[in-house]
């Protein structure tokens, strides 16, 4: 959340409390813990949570306000793979985090206990996120063993939205989750996916507050395709709402954030106004803009900035500051939306600033206001109707990545207050793009001769938005040119591994023409792949020139509803001949038709046909989704249609002589 | 001549002038010309190894690396995050770091990294590394930037000398190694992979000091490919060695043979600290107590530990030769590689078989211990038996799933340094294990119902397929195991409808699994006529080998694919056509493919060898016209007529 580390949230300042103790400052575990032989688990587990329970707590002391974690796990692990993986902890702490307290042990199935020393606790740090870790290997766990520990971190507090998992792959029993205050802190919550809707307050504490999740039984999670995972576990969002002591409320809110977010990003720095507009006008100057309407404005602005600069995922200071990113060609997220905003504004080009989280994970909720939903930075075009994605090197106007869009979200505009300009922000909704805007089309020309020995294959693969979002823009990353000849094959190996590709043409390989060309490779086919010889007669795998369909033939029973990445469309044309003397007897097999109306009328489809002049023949394939979401009650339509494009796959053309 | 000119301009600022007439904007220019497809080339990659003698007349070595590049985009920022490792073999003395940026089309400012930060990093491959990264930030680096970054190492352990690389995964303009050695200390200079083809050679004699230079220009990149042999086995590299040394009128070997290597390793090995434990003598006794033969309680040593004791990889220091106690390891149930090696010599001391831990190098290590009697030849170390004279069972019981008699498949063809006691070892080759001990077997009988074909099939694995296989269906939920093996058996098409009748994976030397299927819209019936493709399983069909491939292909085993799928016409068809047998062989394939008709029924048999190891490129168009070979008869379709 480096988004927020610059805001500091005033409203703690000296609170004249003395310093209470944490409720779990003595925690340890149980003197003798039993191993229970019977667990009532149906089926077969790898792993069971004997116990999750995990604790934040807030308190003071010397006037400031610490959090401290207590996580206690106990998990009996009942196959090589569970022990492989679980016989391992790393205990992560950030920077300033302070490890408390820590124990863990083996209990073996015969009872046995085998406690870990303090000198089994090694220390390493991650290279990508630079935590710092304890960590160690349990000892002496062997098949049925329970591996048993907790720890106590000390570290600086957040309360302003964070998130809180219950389930998991394997079955859990006594899971818990706590939040503990001081009296004059309250917070709020929210639940998601049956997770009960209240917390339960433990009123028992003295000058303290206490929430708690307490559930006997957590069932697995269990993964089903075309559905995500996290937006459907049993999770709950937890963030700071009052403080009695000073009587403010909604501490965390949209309003508040807004102001400050549109300062950060939109306006110049107030210490170095003059040398950032110099900036500003230097790269303006450096675009040569011209172009009248917006959106070519916007796109050369942004073409500029993606050729010209680099994106470091790095939260130094530097990477936001103008000179630095001009000198340097390189920013982070802030100082690419920076860049992008002044840019615009200096051209007096219309836009808000968005923000929203990952919908496959941690949808955005509108009415629940917490800073952890406000996880990635977008621009939005009120005119337009398009959003922006200033970090990403990849994408252009007109598409971001998928699971921040068909969703809500935070949009901060600018109003002027008097002279004052200032940021307001209001929760809307971020439409998902229509089908149309992802498309994956083929063309395929066979000619076949009367040998059926050496057909000729044509083939022309077009695809558009999140289809063409794996190629155009690696171009801008590959300088080989073999390599660049390797990824343009991959287009048409799609439809055949075993060929010899020939000819290869492609046009708008490269990111400035993602998002508003589409990606056209061409090539001439040499293979066998279509073609089997039964006797005297002559088969046309004729299905398989759309490249391989997903199937959803044999399911299991479908819990989760339907959720997909993107609305897409697939159009077909294949064209070819029957040779003098031979007919095709089973035409009719090309034609398909099964449709879905869920939101609107015949969202889903695929429909193929043919048309016959003289030998030629052209068949037609259309193919979309545009509908994201399906309730699980229409699981078998969706089914439906997905299976009619992979029953298509399935349809062999029978050439005989007449 | 421009390249001369950029040449002698790194190793001007390697000894530090200054410049300042150097047409930095020409440079660049010229180096991208040069090098369209590059996004920064090494100007300068230069170790200097300086072996010597210290006050206390130890040998001491010191290597000093430098590192030049130059920056052709805007990528350049991606090279921005350095790490320079030291561990205990190599602890990092001094470092420094500058980056070069153009402020002007003439000149080039300096920044020297000021700040340098020590970690130890977690290692995704170790549970414990005692390496330690020191990580700075080459901060500024943009197209036209240079950067520099000398690093020197130094090390008081005589058997630890690094080898030198020539090639890189870029371009190299200049590259140099020099080994600076007091007199008194003898090297042997191993060449690998035909070193004096890409470098001069020279040799000067300073003083009390013998210069050794090889210097390299113009290197051409190494490419990166999948499924690649070892880099090491076409790198030219050189792998110098400290033969002996001479003081105070003593001669001192260090590793003038194998022999030295094996002594080495033996005082190594004896610092483990075994103990006697009663404990593990009682497993030991209870595991063994109805085995007869030696092999029989070899076996159940080996799976014993194999089951019980957790792989858990370690790199630490001198400790990484040393295995720790057996009596540790029983404890903790986990160990390394050596642990287990021990672990397992001990137990079997105790049910009184003799076996001898050995050291070996993967098949990442393409040496031969007398090519390379360093500990550079190895990374390894299993337990090994002698069953009969020159008959030897390794056992590396870190592979969970390896059958008893199989090595790890990354060591065939390898050989293992087999410690016999000290002063007594013997060096014994894996060999590679024979295809028809890592097979898969599926027979399926089958019918057909109008245009479905209903099947059972039992499938049987053996060897390394079968440990391939367990790591995927064992441990898994009952979900995914029945995914993962509908996949590995699908027939036909996805259409493919899969029952799991029962799984019998518990064994370690082999497996079976009794499935059923439907699958549908795969027959097509066209009147009274059926066409059936009986070749359900293309094995290999997507296999053809790019032309542009440029690096040999490594398998990791040896494999026969045998499927015997038997259709019941069960009196309701005639034959109208009947596919020809084919097949097809040389030494890399083999393949066979066979329809007979036997009462009512049709009896397809199809058999895939596939005999190498390393297929080479040479090899590529052979390898390719018998995939298309087997291809053309894949195309081949049975033709019945209802009766």
């Amino acid at each position: 959340m480096i988004k927020y580390a610059a805001i500091i949230i005033s409203f703690f300042c000296v609170q004249l409390l003395p310093a209470q103790d944490i409720e779990y400052k003595d925690y340890s575990l149980s003197a003798s813990p039993i191993y229970q032989d019977s667990l009532s688990v149906v089926g077969e587990v790898s792993t069971i949570v004997l116990k999750d329970k995990d604790v934040v707590e807030f308190a003071f002391e010397d006037g400031r306000l610490y959090e401290y974690i207590l996580s206690h796990m106990r998990m009996r692990l009942l196959t090589d793979k569970s022990i492989e993986g679980n016989n391992k902890v790393y205990i992560p702490l950030g920077p300033g985090d302070e490890l408390l307290k820590s124990e863990a042990r083996v209990i073996t199935s015969t009872g046995k206990v085998i406690a870990l020393g303090k000198d089994a606790i090694k220390e390493g740090e991650d290279e990508d996120s630079h935590y710092k870790y304890k960590y160690f290997a349990f000892e002496g766990v062997e098949i049925g063993s329970e591996v048993e520990y907790f720890y106590l971190i000390k570290r600086s507090p957040r309360y302003e939205g964070r998130s809180h998992r219950f389930q998991s792959s394997s079955p859990r029993f006594d899971v818990s989750f706590e939040v503990i205050s001081p009296w004059s802190l309250s917070f709020a919550f929210k639940t998601y996916n049956g997770l009960p809707k209240e917390m339960s307050v433990d009123t028992t504490l003295e000058k303290k507050n206490k929430w708690v999740i307490k559930l006997d039984t957590v069932a697995q999670f269990k993964h089903q395709e075309s559905a995500f995972d996290g937006a459907n576990e049993l999770y709950l969002i937890y963030k700071i709402d009052k403080n009695l002591y000073n009587g403010s409320s909604d501490i965390i809110s949209y309003g508040e954030i807004s102001q400050r977010l549109y300062e950060n990003v939109a306006m110049y720095s107030e210490k170095d106004k003059k040398s950032e507009k110099k900036v500003i006008s230097k790269i303006a100057k450096e675009i040569k803009l011209s172009g009248t309407d917006t959106e070519s404005k916007v796109r050369m602005i942004e073409n500029f900035l993606k050729k010209n600069y680099k994106f470091i995922d790095v939260p130094f200071e530097q990477f936001k500051t103008l000179s630095y990113i001009y000198e340097n060609k390189s920013y982070n997220e802030l100082g690419a939306m920076r860049l992008f905003s002044l840019l615009l504004s200096y051209f007096e080009i219309k836009y808000e600033i968005m923000l929203t989280s990952d919908r496959t994970r941690l949808p955005f909720d509108k009415e629940f206001e917490a800073y952890n939903l406000l996880q990635e930075y977008f621009l939005y075009f009120p005119q337009l109707g398009l959003y922006l994605d200033p970090d990403n090197p990849f994408y252009r106007l007109g598409y971001i990545s998928p699971e921040y869009m068909n969703t809500f979200g935070l949009f901060i505009k600018p109003v002027e207050v008097g002279d004052f300009i200032t940021g307001v922000g209001k929760v809307k909704e971020i439409k998902g793009l229509d089908k149309d805007k992802t498309t994956s089309n083929i063309y395929v020309d066979v000619t076949i001769d009367a040998e059926f020995s050496e057909p000729q294959y044509k083939i022309s693969h077009e695809s558009t938005g999140y289809y063409a979002y794996s190629f155009q823009p690696i171009y801008d990353l590959i300088k080989e040119e073999e390599k660049k000849i390797e990824l343009s094959k991959a287009a048409i190996e799609y439809i055949d591994k075993e060929g010899e590709i020939n000819d290869l043409k492609v046009e708008n390989a490269g990111g400035e023409f993602f998002g508003s060309k589409p990606f056209k490779v061409s090539a001439t086919l040499d293979t066998e792949k279509f073609f089997e010889s039964a006797g005297t007669k002559s088969l046309f795998k004729l299905g398989e020139l759309i490249g391989p369909q997903m199937e959803m033939y044999q399911e299991e029973k479908r819990v989760l509803p339907i959720q997909s990445d993107y609305n897409r469309s697939y159009h077909r044309e294949i064209t070819f001949n029957i040779p003098e003397g031979y007919k095709v007897t089973n035409l009719s097999d090309i034609n398909i038709k099964e449709t879905h109306s869920s939101v609107k009328d015949d969202d889903l489809a695929f429909v193929s046909s043919y048309t016959r002049e003289g030998n030629k023949i052209k068949v037609v394939v259309d193919e979309y989704y545009d509908t994201m979401d399906l309730p699980v009650s229409e699981f078998a339509d969706y089914q439906r249609v997905i299976n009619a494009a992979a029953n298509f796959n399935k349809v062999v053309l029978i050439f005989e002589e007449k | 001549m421009e390249k001369k000119k950029l040449i002698m301009w790194g190793i001007l600022v390697v000894t530090g002038v200054t410049w300042g007439q150097v047409a930095v904007h020409n440079e660049l220019v010229a180096y991208k010309e040069q090098y369209p497809e590059q996004s920064s080339v090494k100007i300068n990659d230069i170790t200097h190894t300086r072996i010597d003698f210290n006050k206390a007349d130890s040998i001491i070595i010191e290597t000093t690396e430098i590192d030049e590049v130059i920056y052709l985009d805007k990528n350049a920022s991606n090279y921005a995050e350095r790490t320079a490792s030291s561990s205990y073999f190599r602890p990092l003395k001094e470092i420094e770091a500058k980056v070069y940026i153009a402020t002007s089309e003439k000149k080039y400012k300096t920044l020297k990294v000021k700040e340098f930060k020590e970690s130890t990093a977690l290692s995704n491959s170790f549970f414990f590394d005692d390496s330690k990264q020191t990580k700075f930030t080459l901060s500024s680096l943009r197209e036209g930037a240079k950067s520099y970054v000398k690093e020197v190492h130094e090390t008081t352990l005589p058997h630890f000398l690094s080898g030198c690389y020539f090639g890189h995964y870029g371009p190299v303009e200049n590259q140099e190694f020099k080994i600076t050695v007091h007199k008194d200390i003898r090297l042997t200079l191993r060449k690998f992979n035909g070193i004096d083809s890409v470098t001069t050679y020279s040799k000067e004699e300073k003083g009390d000091y013998v210069i050794h230079k090889w210097v390299a220009k113009n290197l051409q990149e190494f490419e990166y490919e999948g499924s690649s042999p070892t880099v090491l086995s076409r790198i030219p590299h050189i792998y110098p060695t400290i033969h002996s040394y001479r003081r105070k009128g003593k001669e001192i070997p260090v590793l003038r043979n194998l022999t030295d290597l094996h002594d080495w390793y033996t005082e190594l090995l004896e610092k483990s600290g075994v103990e006697h434990s009663e404990e593990l003598k009682d497993v030991v006794d209870s595991i063994t107590v109805n085995k007869v033969t030696d092999e029989e309680k070899v076996q159940s040593v080996f799976e014993w530990v194999q089951k019980n004791i957790k792989y858990v990889a370690y790199e630490d220091g001198l400790g990484g030769f040393v295995p720790r106690p057996p009596q540790t390891v029983y404890a903790r149930k986990y160990g390394d590689c050596k642990d287990v090696a021990l672990l397992q010599v001990k137990m079997l001391e105790y049910a009184g078989v003799n076996a001898n831990v050995g050291w070996v190098g993967t098949r990442d290590k393409p040496y031969s211990y007398e090519e390379l009697p360093a500990p550079g030849c190895d990374n390894h170390m299993i337990a090994a038996y002698e069953r009969k004279e020159d008959d030897w069972v390794f056992l590396d019981a870190t592979g969970t799933y390896t059958a008893y008699g199989y090595p790890s498949a990354f060591i065939q063809e390898k050989e293992v340094l087999v410690h016999k006691q000290k002063n007594d070892f013997e060096v014994v080759k894996v060999g590679i294990v024979p295809a028809h001990r890592n097979k898969i077997q599926d027979h399926v009988s089958m019918s057909l119902d109008n245009n479905t074909i209903k099947g059972d099939g039992e499938v049987s694995f053996t060897g390394y397929l079968l440990s391939n296989l367990k790591y995927k269906v064992i441990g898994v939920d009952s979900v995914r195991r029945k995914n993962t093996l509908k996949a590995y058996l699908e027939k036909g098409s996805n259409k493919f409808f899969f029952d799991l009748k029962k799984t019998n994976l518990e064994a370690l030397d082999s497996g079976s699994v009794t499935y059923s299927f439907t699958l549908k819209d795969y027959v097509k019936k066209n009147g009274d006529e059926y066409y059936i493709n009986l070749n359900l399983d293309k094995i290999l069909s997507q296999e053809k080998i790019d032309k542009t491939r440029k690096n040999a292909i490594e398998h990791e085993y040896y494999s026969v694919y045998d499927n015997t799928f038997e259709l019941d016409l069960k009196n309701r068809f005639d034959i109208t056509y009947l596919p020809k047998n084919r097949s097809d062989e040389d030494e890399l394939f083999k393949y066979e493919i066979s329809y007979e008709l036997n009462e009512q029924k049709i009896i397809y048999h199809q058999r895939i060898e596939i005999k190498h190891l390393i297929l080479e490129k040479v090899n590529f168009p052979k390898w390719n016209s018998l995939v298309k070979s087997l291809n053309k008869a894949y195309k081949e379709v049975v033709v019945l007529k209802e009766k």
